[in-house]
Parts: C-alpha cells; sequence; structure tokens
C-alpha cells in the first residue's frame, strides 16, 4: 500500500529511529492504521492519511493537536 | 498491464487513399516491422499518433506540428481530393484498435471536407468539419464492440494507450530521434522519475508537514508566553530564533533563484556552443547550397534552351529534318530537270536548224548546245541532233570535241524561248543543298536529340535532388530560441557566449557566499533552539512540546525521505540504462561509455556518458548516441515498479546505426517493450527481388519478428495519383 | 520574263491561311509569347510550313474558305530569310506532277500574264497543303491526341 510504504520510507531515518527507538522489525511491521504504538507513528499516519482524504494543513494539525490532547 | 495496438487503419490519410479496410496493418505482441521508403508512408504512422493524442500533424516541409483543422486540406489524399467534385465531401480519418488485459477499444477519429471551389489544393476551396471522435470497447469475451459516449471516459481510454507523461519515451520519430529525450533539458529525467515513483506524494507531505512545523512552534511559544515565568531571555531568543528562521528563508530563496540563474545561463551556454557548431554548419551548408544553385540555374538554362531548339532542327540546315520522308522529291526533281533541259536543249537545236538549214548537215549549229549536252553526246558517243552515233575517232565525235573545245565566238545568245527558267531551277537544286544529302543522317540525328535531351535532363535531375537534400539538412539544423532568419555571425554568438559564462561565474559566486551564509545561520538557529529548550517553562503542557518535537524531525525526515526516494530512483534508471546500453552494443567492437544520471544543485537530472576514467565522452558516433536514447527509454520501462507498459513505436534510423547495432537493437528491444512498431526506410531496396535488402530478409526469417509490411509507393505515377500500397510479409 | 523576276514574283507573294485555324497556330506557335502545353514552333512560318510539308506527306490538300474569312502572313522570301530553306520547299512543291497542270517547258513560252497566273496557282498549292496540314493536326489537338511531349513534331512527321 501507497501510504504505508511512504510511512516507512520517512521513518527509516536514522535520526528519527534513533531519537524514537523504533527497530527493524517494528519498521517493517507499521501500517497508517491504528491502533499505533508511538506518537511520532500516529502524527505521520495522520498526516499521511489526510493528506489522501483531501485535507488541507490546518484541517490536520487541528486534528493533531487531538492527538496531543492540546 | 500492457496496452498493445491491435491494428492501425488510415482513411484517405496522406498517401494511404481509400477506406479503413483498404489501408490496414495489423499488429501483434512482439516486435513489428513496416518498410517504408521516404514518402512512403513512413511518418504519416506518426502523424496518426500525433492526431490521436494532439490534435496535430507535422508538416514535413517545415518540420513544424500544424493542427489538424488547419492544416487539413494537406491531410486528405491527393487521389481522393481529385475524385471529389465541386459539393461533394470526402473524409479522412485514423482508426485504432488496442487492448489492455481486460478490454478492447476502437478509437476513430476523423474529419469531413466539402469541396466548394475549383482549385483543389488550395485550403479555401474546403470546408472541414471535424467530426466526433468514435470509441467503442468490448470485453475479450463479446465480440461485439458498444459504444463508449461520456466524453471523459474517451479522453480517459485515448490517455490510457499511452500515458501523458511517458508519451515522450514511446516514440521516435525519424530525424527527431535527438530531440526525443533533450538531455539538456534538467526535466526529461525528471519527468520520468515522476510519473514513475509517487514522488509528488512525498512533495506533499513534506510541504504539510513544514507548515504543521510552523503551526506547532508558534504554538509552543504562545504557550510559553502565557505561563507564569516570564523571561526575557526566553523570549530573546525565540525573537533572535525567528529573525534567524527569516533570514534564512530569504537565503534560501535568493540560493533557489541563483541556482536557476546558473542553470539558465548554463543552459544558454550548451545551446550556444551546440548553435556554434550549427553556424559553422549552417555557413557551410549556405556555401554549398549558393553554389548548387548557379550549376543548377545554368544547366537549366541550357536544358531548355536545348528543348527550345529541337523545333528548330526542322529548318537548320545543319539538321535539316524537314527533309525526312521527300527523297522521292529530290529524285523527282533531279529526273524533271534532266527532261527539261534535254527538252531545251532540242528546242534550241531545232530552231538553229530551221534556221541554217545548211549548217545543219554538215556542221553542228552554230548556237551550240550547252556544255553539259556537249560532254553527254561526247561521254555516250552520240549525237542526240541527228541521233546518230558518234563513236570515238569518228569525223562526228572529234567535231563534237573540237566544239567543245573551241572559243565562244558567238557571244550573243539567240534566244530560243520567251522566259529563260533554267536559272530558276537551276538554282533551286543548287541552293538546296544542304537539305538534299541528309536523309540518311536524320534518324541518327533525332536519336541523338533524345540521348542529348536525357543526358540534360538527368543531370538536372540529380542536380535538383542533391539540392533538396542540401536544403533539407539546412532546415533540421536547430537553432534554439533564435529566429532563423536572423544572421547569426560568429561574433554575435561568441559576445553572447561570453555573456553566459560571465552570468555562469557571477552566480557561481553568489551561490557560493550564500551556501556558506545559509550554513552558518543554520547552525546559529539550531544554538538558538537548543538555548530555547533549555530556558522553555518546564511547566508547559507536555503535548505542546511533543507536538512540537514530533514535527520538527518529520520536517527533517520526510525532506529526506523525498530525495532518497528520488536517488533511488534515478541509480535505478541508472543501472537499467547501463545495462541496456551494454546489450545494444554488444556487437559492436567499440568499447562504449557508461551512463550517469547526475543531479544538479537545483535537483534537475542531467546524462552525462563518461569513459572508466570519469571523462566525458565526447566525439561518439551517431550510432553511440542514438543508442544512448535508446538505453534510457529502455530503462524507464523496465525500472517501471507500477506495471504499466505501452507501445514502442520507433522510426529506427537502421543505417546511422549500423549492422552492429542493428543486431543488439533488434535483439534487446523486445526483452523490454511488450510491443514494438518499428519504422525502417533502410531495409527496402526495389531493385532486389522481394524488395529487401540482406538485412531485412535476415530480419523477416526471425522469430523475434512478429509482423512484418513493405509499403511501396510507385513513383512512376504523377504525384497526385501517387497512393501507398501495403503488403503483408508476415 | 527570266529567271530572276520569276522567282522574285513568287516570293513575294504572302500566302495565306483559314482564320478558324487561328486557335491551332497560337497552341503550337509563337513560345514564348503565348505558353502552351504543347511544344511549339517559333514564327507562325514554321508551322506553316510543317503543316505543309505533313500535308503533303499526307496527300492531304484542302482549298482554303471564303477569302474574307483568311487572313495572310508573311511573304515566302523572308522565310527564314538566311537560308535556302525556301528553295527546298519549292523543289518539292515543284515535283508534286500530280498538282502541276503545267510542263516546266511549257512554262517558258507562256505570255506574262499567263506566267503570273501559274504562280498564282503554286500559292494555292502551298495554301491548300497548309491547309490540309493545318486541318490533321487540329483533328488530333481537339481529340487530345496531340502528344504532349517535346518530340511531338518529329514522332508525326516521322510516320
Amino acid at each position: 500500500m501507497g501510504r504505508n510504504q511512504i510511512l516507512r520510507e520517512i521513518l527509516s531515518d536514522e535520526e528519527i529511529m534513533d531519537k524514537y527507538k523504533i527497530n527493524k522489525k517494528e519498521l517493517d511491521s507499521i501500517t497508517t492504521n491504528a491502533p499505533y504504538h508511538k506518537k511520532v507513528v500516529e502524527v505521520l499516519s495522520v498526516i499521511i492519511n489526510e493528506n489522501d482524504n483531501h485535507l488541507n494543513s490546518s484541517m490536520i494539525y487541528k486534528k493533531l493537536k487531538n492527538v496531543h490532547n492540546i | 498491464m500492457a496496452s498493445i495496438i491491435n491494428s492501425i487503419s488510415f482513411k484517405n490519410f496522406f498517401n494511404y487513399y481509400g477506406d479503413y479496410d483498404d489501408t490496414r496493418y495489423e499488429f501483434e505482441e512482439g516486435v513489428n516491422i513496416v518498410v517504408a521508403d521516404n514518402g512512403a508512408g513512413k511518418s504519416k504512422f506518426f502523424n496518426a499518433f500525433l492526431w490521436l493524442f494532439y490534435d496535430q500533424v507535422l508538416d514535413s516541409d517545415d518540420k513544424q506540428k500544424k493542427s489538424v483543422k488547419d492544416f487539413a486540406v494537406k491531410i486528405i489524399s491527393d487521389k481522393a481530393k481529385k475524385e471529389t467534385s465541386i459539393g461533394e465531401q470526402v473524409q479522412t480519418g485514423i482508426k485504432i484498435e488496442y487492448s489492455t488485459g481486460l478490454f478492447k477499444y476502437q478509437i476513430v477519429k476523423s474529419f469531413t471536407a466539402t469541396r466548394i471551389s475549383e482549385k483543389i489544393t488550395d485550403f479555401d476551396s474546403w470546408q472541414i468539419t471535424i467530426d466526433d471522435i468514435e470509441i467503442d470497447k468490448t470485453d475479450h469475451v463479446l465480440p461485439k464492440y458498444k459504444p463508449v459516449y461520456d466524453a471523459d471516459e474517451k479522453q480517459k481510454i485515448i490517455s490510457k494507450l499511452i500515458l501523458p507523461t511517458l508519451r515522450q519515451y514511446s516514440f521516435f520519430q525519424g530525424e527527431e530521434v535527438d530531440k526525443m529525450i533533450d538531455f539538456n533539458k534538467k526535466s526529461s529525467i525528471e519527468d520520468a522519475v515522476r510519473t514513475l515513483t509517487n514522488i509528488s506524494k512525498y512533495e506533499e507531505i513534506a510541504d504539510i508537514v513544514k507548515e504543521i512545523a510552523e503551526k506547532a512552534e508558534k504554538d509552543l511559544n504562545k504557550q510559553t508566553k502565557s505561563t507564569s515565568e516570564h523571561n526575557d531571555r526566553l523570549e530573546q531568543a525565540i525573537g533572535l530564533k525567528k529573525v534567524l528562521q527569516d533570514k534564512f528563508s530569504q537565503e534560501s530563496e535568493k540560493l533557489g533563484e541563483f541556482n536557476n540563474l546558473y542553470e539558465s545561463a548554463e543552459q544558454e551556454k550548451n545551446d550556444l556552443e551546440r548553435n556554434f557548431a550549427n553556424a559553422e554548419k549552417r555557413k557551410e551548408l549556405d556555401d554549398k547550397i549558393s553554389n548548387k544553385r548557379k550549376i543548377l540555374n545554368q544547366v537549366k538554362e541550357d536544358y531548355d534552351s536545348f528543348l527550345d531548339g529541337i523545333n528548330n532542327r526542322f529548318f537548320d540546315g545543319n539538321f535539316s529534318w524537314i527533309s525526312l520522308g521527300f527523297e522521292g522529291s529530290v529524285n523527282e526533281f533531279k529526273n524533271k530537270i534532266k527532261d527539261y533541259r534535254q527538252k531545251r536543249y532540242e528546242k534550241q537545236a531545232l530552231l538553229n536548224a530551221a534556221e541554217n538549214p545548211n549548217d545543219y548537215f554538215t556542221l553542228l549549229p552554230v548556237n551550240s548546245p550547252d556544255a553539259v549536252t556537249l560532254d553527254q553526246m561526247i561521254e555516250g558517243e552520240h549525237c542526240y541532233v541527228c541521233d546518230r552515233p558518234a563513236e570515238e575517232g569518228s569525223e562526228a565525235h572529234n567535231y563534237l570535241l573540237k566544239l567543245k573545245n573551241r572559243p565562244n565566238e558567238d557571244s550573243s545568245r539567240r534566244e530560243f524561248v520567251k522566259n529563260d527558267l533554267e536559272d530558276f531551277f537551276g538554282n533551286l537544286q543548287l541552293n538546296s543543298a544542304p537539305f538534299l544529302n541528309k536523309f540518311e543522317s536524320i534518324p541518327t540525328s533525332v536519336l541523338r536529340t533524345r540521348e542529348k535531351e536525357l543526358e540534360l535532363k538527368k543531370r538536372l535531375d540529380k542536380l535538383s535532388s542533391e539540392m533538396k537534400a542540401l536544403v533539407s539538412q539546412r532546415k533540421d539544423i536547430l537553432i534554439a530560441g533564435t529566429d532563423s532568419e536572423r544572421k547569426d555571425t560568429a561574433s554575435d554568438i561568441i559576445n553572447q557566449y561570453k555573456g553566459a559564462i560571465r552570468r555562469m561565474e557571477q552566480a557561481s559566486s553568489r551561490i557560493e557566499r550564500l551556501q556558506d551564509s545559509i550554513k552558518g545561520l543554520k547552525s546559529k538557529i539550531l544554538t538558538t533552539e537548543k538555548e530555547i529548550t533549555n530556558l522553555r517553562p518546564k511547566d508547559i503542557p507536555k503535548g505542546f512540546t511533543i507536538n512540537y518535537e514530533i514535527s520538527k524531525d518529520l520536517v527533517e525526515a520526510s525532506l529526506n525521505a523525498q530525495e532518497r526516494v528520488f536517488d533511488k530512483m534515478v541509480s535505478l534508471l541508472e543501472n537499467h540504462a547501463n545495462e541496456h546500453f551494454q546489450n545494444l552494443i554488444k556487437y559492436n567492437d567499440i568499447k562504449g561509455g557508461v551512463l550517469r544520471f547526475d543531479k544538479s544543485p537545483s535537483g534537475g537530472i542531467s546524462l552525462d556518458y563518461i569513459d572508466e576514467l570519469g571523462n566525458e565522452v565526447s566525439g561518439a558516433s551517431e550510432g553511440f548516441q542514438r543508442m544512448k536514447k535508446f538505453a534510457v527509454v529502455m530503462s524507464i520501462i523496465s525500472a517501471n515498479t507500477s506495471q504499466y507498459n505501452y507501445p514502442l513505436l520507433a522510426d529506427a534510423p537502421l543505417s546511422a546505426f549500423g549492422k552492429a547495432f542493428n543486431k543488439g537493437f533488434f535483439e534487446a528491444i523486445p526483452n523490454v517493450f511488450p510491443q514494438s512498431l518499428i519504422l525502417v526506410k533502410d531495409l527496402y531496396d526495389k531493385d532486389s527481388e522481394d524488395k529487401l535488402t540482406d538485412l531485412g530478409q535476415q530480419l523477416i526469417k526471425n522469430d523475434y519478428i512478429k509482423t512484418f509490411y513493405i509499403n511501396e509507393v510507385d513513383e512512376e505515377l504523377p504525384q497526385i495519383e501517387r497512393t501507398t500500397k501495403i503488403e503483408r510479409r508476415k | 520574263m527570266n529567271s530572276q523576276e520569276f522567282k522574285s514574283n513568287l516570293v513575294t507573294k504572302r500566302p495565306r491561311y483559314a482564320n478558324s485555324r487561328i486557335p491551332l497556330l497560337e497552341a503550337l506557335a509563337n513560345k514564348g509569347s503565348r505558353s502552351s502545353e504543347y511544344s511549339q514552333f517559333g514564327p507562325i512560318y514554321e508551322l506553316y510550313i510543317y503543316a505543309m510539308m505533313i500535308g503533303i506527306k499526307k496527300k492531304n490538300r484542302l482549298p482554303l474558305p471564303p477569302r474574307n474569312i483568311t487572313s495572310d502572313f508573311l511573304e515566302i522570301g523572308k522565310w527564314k530569310r538566311d537560308s535556302s530553306l525556301v528553295d527546298f520547299l519549292l523543289m518539292v512543291i515543284f515535283t508534286q506532277t500530280d498538282d502541276i497542270n503545267f510542263d516546266w517547258n511549257e512554262l517558258e513560252d507562256m505570255e506574262e500574264e499567263q506566267l503570273n497566273k501559274v504562280i498564282s496557282e503554286v500559292v494555292t498549292i502551298i495554301e491548300e497543303y497548309a491547309n490540309g496540314g493545318l486541318e490533321y493536326l487540329e483533328n488530333l489537338y481537339e481529340k487530345g491526341e496531340l502528344e504532349n511531349s517535346h518530340y511531338m513534331f518529329i514522332d508525326l512527321y516521322n510516320n
């Protein structure tokens, strides 16, 4: 699935994997669908999914605020 | 899934005269070859696809694309035009059938022309209406086609045959093979990468993430402000960061601009380099053309005056064609004048006898016969006067001799006729001499005249076609961006060139400075950010900080990901391209170079051709140049991960390739393209038994080659009668 | 009348042609001034001579229509002035025994008046053979059977 591919590609970034403690096995299994085991995964998944739903950045940000409870 | 073209048919389209069924090509998966000499329908094939996709055709005279509607009259078959009287209509169109895995489609594009006046080639003599596009579809189960009515669906079906972004990699038109992928244009490979990957998605995500990060930062700062602990230093730091950030954006923008400037200056430099080479070539051709024209005009003059002179040969005494067939009259005349003279003499003699009866019996009359008759009598040993023999040695004979030799005593010639016409008739004979002795030579003379004419004509034709070739070559030379009428002198170009180089240098130094500055800013921003993080109050709701952290990290990560995806694809293309390239050139003795895709600062891609030491290979033969491009094109298909395939429609200039390339080419192509339609002229040999060259005969036997057509045009017929005849050989 | 006078009287005559032949003359003569799809002769007299000779070859002698619908042109003596072409033509004419109902020797005894009549007859012969030849060409021209090549005239002549 394109979205999963994009998710994994972006998160495969060395610094991200380091900082957020994502290992390879985990990386290969994450998808843009819930449940999300890490916040960073959730945030990016929301962005990717809602972009495909044609939401703009303001609308996506609103959703993210909910994710962070702010 | 691949789209496969099943058939292409033409109706009254350029040289293809007749209805769709009359000019129909059926194709299969694999390699299909159409052999056509120039003018026998080769480029018309491409025009069908140009019409299909862009409603255009290529005008072979000025090599420009023209809209179908505007150019319609020239598209209609000459023969069909001729057969259409005023008030009647003729239809011209193309019909293409293609299949995907699921469906089979039939697309018909046509227009109707009504003749409204006399001059058949005038655009004003015809009224053109473009017909609605007809598309029918069927699944492979039912044999019948069902019409498609929805306009959007129709367009989709047409696009699906070859996707718009991939079209430039799908069909290569003849001499424009060089333009097909213009490696000087940075976008040419980018477009391919874009289509083959979902890089646009990455760009979208990166943009969104950036905006979100900005918002997150704003919110965090707002939050920071609203907590109780008021921190001047923090505020300063935040302010500073903003300033630095703004500066950073500004400079990044400027950097982008200068990169573009640099690239456009570089592009101009490259074009000028090409142009300069072209300018020299142009001048060379111009000189050749004007010399040839001089000779051509002279020969034409000679030829015309020769033709004018042909009929003069009737009346010119040197040729005397007018006397042909009149030998009889000439002989008649000789006889008649002899009789006439004879009678005259007799008359004269009788008159003398009447007047001098005495003399008559003993002597020859005083008014002696003329010298001619006298000679005749002496020779013939016979006296005509008294009609009795005068043998040599006899008295009569001696007397004749004496007469002959005696001085003319009697000068006054008695007139014995009223009108002495001796001179009249005698002179006719004398004067006509030039016309009297040519009879036998006239047929030869006519023959020689014909031969000379043919010789001159041959010479004239040869010069004309050489001229045409030169002019065509001249037209093909691209003059990037300049008005072709303007005289590009070498010094103009050199000045422009110097200007371009100067701009490149200026841009380059600015770029360097900006890059340094940006680097500096970046590290300053980082430091400031660290400071801000340290100074931030610890009692801000975690959500805000996390929001900010994550989005900031994602900004970097998404940009990196975008770049990785792009680079991966370029690398993949590079590998595939080199593989194909090696396959294409494998039968060549010369070791080719290696293809390398290079990224330019502004993100474009250029194709380099380097040897093993990493140096640019220059001066590669045309065959290698063409193979480079084919290799890239093939890589776009084979590196394609989206399973989308499309047919290759190519004009293969096999003679430019050379034998070794041909082998490599025909082996490699079917391994990459599920279907290819190759149009060639180099396999046509009109003098050979089966009209094919050796290579053609080889290819037709090859299993890879699935269909094989030969197009022929009858050059004996006048232009307006010429049509293309299609012959299927396989 | 002596030889000189006889010849002079003869060659100062201007033969006539039927006006109805004018389209044909324009199509097949006067090249350079009027263009035509067909091969052309230069001045009209060239075509006239050609027609006359064809007429003689094909034994096609056709009397002219009434004088008022005929026109004359260049006098015989001026045809190809510096060549002996006219002598050759006269030679041919004077051997047409079927047409010449006089004997060369008879001429020498004729009165001037009679001799002038003979001269007129000779001109008539020229005119009528030319007319016949032109008619033959006209037929081909109208039926579109004229060969469209530079060798049209010599091919016709060769038949």
